[in-house]
């Protein structure tokens, strides 16, 4: 009796626990995405590390950027990357190199840690459909950019045109998979061009960008969503439309006192071969700061 | 008279056919499932070599140059279930114990109840509870590396997990145990835990032993609360708060994302994880065979 | 006049609302045996169970009254009844050994007390199974399981069990009750063996059992002790007229 009292009131008594505040000597948790996930690829290709493995001590995997937020927001040592899209003041988004990680800043180019986020299609299957090409020309539209910037991404066409629905009513499915980066901003711009287009539904999956390279490929759908740079040794058979830009940001805990990182010091972090590598959190952190 | 027969018989014969079609499909979804993993699998690892894919602990399928080295999955599946059915098993043996003779008769049938919803819960909300409450636990208070991931925050996941199992289980082996033994040690001046511990509990110990072979199924197979909490990068396990990954967490994590030879690897992961699965449920049915016999 | 043992006075008990047994008065002395008849149900293995307190395992149970054995309130919560359950030790209707060896069955008592050295439960072993004269049948096979034995073994052996643990009293609830006549016999000779050391009292259905082997009787019935006294003069000479019924085959 006792004894499952006290098991059902462990996880409060845990919740309650009051953090320690932050101890600098502490070692770096590096917080990554599992192997085949575009952010992962993105990340690591611009940080230079494209292919190499994880560093092996105090490293967390996890396989969602919700996990990773999670990780970052309950772990005071945490470093991590994520999707600009996707951050919230959970976390600390730190600059890099000084500069801010802004949607300026992300069009400008001088934000370095940046990738392009895609569709990619057969040509021949978009041309044959009036549908599927109006879908296309809707991503481009200044609806879609109004839609893409209300949202945390970086918009790349700056003179967008408005859309307008065919006179001809268009009607029929159009199926989308892939990138689970680019999966929260493709619904949203799904339901914007059902409620513009009211015959057709659009059908957003997620899978990953892997998924997105498949089955566009294969054509068992329409588009396929890749969160990197277009590599046509995976999808020989398509070619990509950049929807928008997506910022990585670079995010610690709240309370961490570290503001800017270098990307440098971004690298030695990831970099299972560097030697030496960080020990500590102390050795990021000047002593001013 | 010779109708009704006839149309009886008919009846007869299609109930039958159909009962022995719904029977028809399982054996045929295990037998389609063993043809799909090694048709596919084995060719794999014969290409990679086998002794490659056994015995090399660097697992990185998706690198530039593939490797398939499993040995680090494969110790540290090994591991998390031993330590979990340890665990587990030792914590649902004393709580079956607890409930079969230690709790009042108005109690027990709550605290059973109780104690089976654990069942229910949907294997992601204890990855959901690992990763929120006892990584961060681990990590501030107990972890010398100041890492809450790893395999002790899995051995304590998993450990809650097959507690039901174990639990339902023992109790009912326990309960199957004939109560003028326990009688018969009472009578002997023997305690209520001497009664309980020396004589029921030996008696029942095919059971238990069934209990602790299928709970350590189910903390083998457990996928996704174990990737949740363990960290996730496939290392040699040789730290207890240390990020590594087991075979299924392998499979779940690549299985969206992988395409090509990485896809297939995991089938070959595959392959290992239903042999190892078939020893367990052969070493289950070995000791209720003989179990029954007694 | 041979040693009070256990002295039972007003003793009430109740299952729930239901009583079970009604003002029970008795005494009983070193060295003989007691029967208690009755038809089923009329509480003779209830009264036999609170002498050690074997009824403390039915919820529900409430006794009122008084047991004494050896001076002390066997009733008493302060009353250890491990320590009461070794010093009355007790035999069942069905033979119960433990699924171990029939070594481990009778070495089980000695060891819950402490005794650890293995020549010291050699000789307990040795002695207890013959006390139950059951040790020349068993002594080749004392590793092998106790439930391979026959039914009439397994009831010694169950005998030799309670006898290791040196009781001062011995209940035995209808022992024979699930063997043939021959074990049936060989128990009956092995309590007029016994007897000689220790007292005993026997739960038994079988009037010619209790004419057999108890010296006193007592007659129960729906919860009441009609009529107690020397086997004899029971059978012979009942002093009450559902006694008379009961023993000539009336009812029951």
């Amino acid at each position: 009796m006792l004894k499952t009292s006290a098991f059902l009131l462990a996880p409060f008594a845990l919740i309650g626990c009051a953090s320690k505040g932050f101890d600098s000597a502490t070692p770096i948790t590096v917080v990554t995405r599992e192997d085949g996930s575009g952010t992962k690829g993105a990340f690591m290709e611009i940080i230079g590390l494209k292919g190499k493995a994880d560093v092996e001590e105090n490293i967390v995997v996890a396989n969602s950027t919700a996990a990773v937020l999670a990780e970052v927001e309950n772990n005071p040592y945490a470093i991590a990357y994520d999707s600009l899209g996707y951050l919230d003041d959970s976390v600390k988004i730190l600059t890099v190199d000084g500069v801010a990680a802004t949607t300026e800043n992300i069009q400008k180019g001088t934000y370095s840690i940046s990738r392009p986020l895609n569709v990619i299609y057969q040509e021949a299957t978009i041309a044959a459909s009036p549908l599927y090409t109006d879908y296309l020309s809707f991503l481009s539209s200044s609806q879609a950019q109004d839609i893409i910037d209300e949202n945390g991404y970086v918009s790349i066409v700056s003179d967008a045109k408005q859309y307008a629905a065919p006179s001809t009513a268009l009607s029929g499915e159009i199926d989308i998979s892939g990138s689970t980066s680019l999966q929260p901003l493709m619904t949203i711009l799904a339901e914007e061009y059902e409620s513009l287009n009211s015959g057709v539904t659009v059908n957003v999956s997620g899978g990953g960008s892997g998924t997105g390279y498949e089955n566009a490929n294969s054509g068992v759908s329409a588009f396929g969503m890749i969160s990197e740079e277009f590599n046509s040794g995976k999808a020989d058979k398509c070619v990509p439309s950049t929807v928008a830009k997506d910022g990585i940001g670079i995010i610690v805990n709240k309370e961490n006192p570290l503001n800017d990182i270098s990307k440098a010091d971004l690298k030695t972090i990831y970099d299972v071969d560097a030697d030496p590598g960080f020990q500590s959190w102390s050795e990021l952190i000047e002593p001013a700061e | 008279m010779e109708r009704a027969n006839r149309t009886g018989r008919i009846k007869e014969g299609i109930v039958k056919w159909a009962l022995f079609g719904c029977a028809l499909f399982g054996v045929l979804a295990v037998i389609s499932i063993a043809v799909f993993l090694f048709a596919t699998g084995i060719p794999f690892m014969a290409k990679n070599g086998f002794g490659s894919f056994f015995l090399s602990s660097t697992w990185r399928p998706t690198a530039s140059s593939p490797e398939y080295g499993l040995l680090a999955l494969f110790c540290t599946t090994i591991i998390v279930t031993l330590l979990s059915t340890a665990l587990g098993g030792g914590l649902g043996l004393l709580t079956a114990m607890c409930l079969f003779r230690f709790v009042p008769k108005q109690l027990k049938r709550p605290l059973s109840f109780l104690i089976s919803i654990l069942s229910g819960i949907p294997s992601v909300i204890y990855g959901l509870f690992g990763v929120n409450v006892i990584v961060p636990f681990l990590r501030d208070y107990i972890s010398p590396t100041g890492m809450g991931y790893g395999i002790f925050a899995a051995t304590l996941v998993l450990s809650i997990m097959i507690l039901p199992t174990m639990v339902s289980f023992t109790l009912d082996s326990l309960e199957a145990v004939n109560p003028s033994y326990y009688e018969g040690a009472l009578a002997l001046g023997a305690s209520r835990e001497m009664a309980c511990f020396k004589v029921v509990m030996p008696a029942a110990k095919s059971g238990i032993f069934a209990a602790l072979v299928l709970s350590s199924g189910r903390a083998m197979g457990e996928t996704m609360a174990v990737i949740m909490v363990i960290g996730s990068r496939a290392t040699m396990p040789n730290s207890l708060f240390q990020s590594t990954l087991t075979l299924t967490g392998a499979i779940a994590l690549g299985a969206t994302e992988y395409s090509g030879d990485a896809k297939t690897s995991l089938i070959a992961v595959g392959v290992v994880l239903f042999l190892l699965t078939l020893i367990i449920n052969l070493a289950f049915a070995l000791i209720r065979g003989k179990e029954k016999r007694c | 006049m041979a040693n009070k043992i256990i002295s039972v006075s007003h003793l009430n008990l109740f299952y729930g609302k239901q009583q079970a047994l009604k003002d029970i008065n008795i005494d009983i002395y070193d060295k003989e045996v007691l029967a208690l008849i009755g038809p089923s149900g009329c509480g003779k293995s209830t009264f036999l169970r609170s002498l050690n307190r074997m009824n403390d395992l039915i919820d529900d149970c409430r006794i009122e009254g008084s047991i004494l054995f050896d001076g002390k309130e066997v009733l008493d919560k302060k009353t250890d009844v491990n320590i009461l359950r070794k010093r009355i030790g007790m035999v069942f209707q069905r033979p119960n050994p433990f699924p171990n060896s029939i070594y481990d069955n009778i070495a089980f008592a000695p060891r819950l007390f402490g005794i650890k050295k293995k020549d010291q439960l050699n000789a307990i072993v040795e002695k207890s199974l013959r006390r139950a004269s059951i040790y020349e049948e068993v002594k080749d096979r004392l590793k092998t399981p106790a439930l391979a034995l026959s039914g009439g073994q397994q009831q010694r052996l169950c005998i030799a069990r309670a006898l290791s643990a040196e009781p001062e009293v011995l209940l035995m609830d209808e022992p024979t009750s699930a063997l043939d006549p021959i074990s049936t016999a060989k128990i009956e000779e092995l309590i007029a063996e016994l007897k000689k050391e220790i007292p005993i009292i026997i739960v038994t259905h079988n009037m010619q059992q209790a004419t057999r082997v108890a010296d006193k009787t007592a007659f129960f019935l729906m919860g009441e002790m009609v009529e107690a006294g020397s086997t004899e003069s029971l059978f012979a000479t009942p002093k009450d007229k559902r006694t008379l019924n009961y023993i000539t085959g009336r009812f029951g």
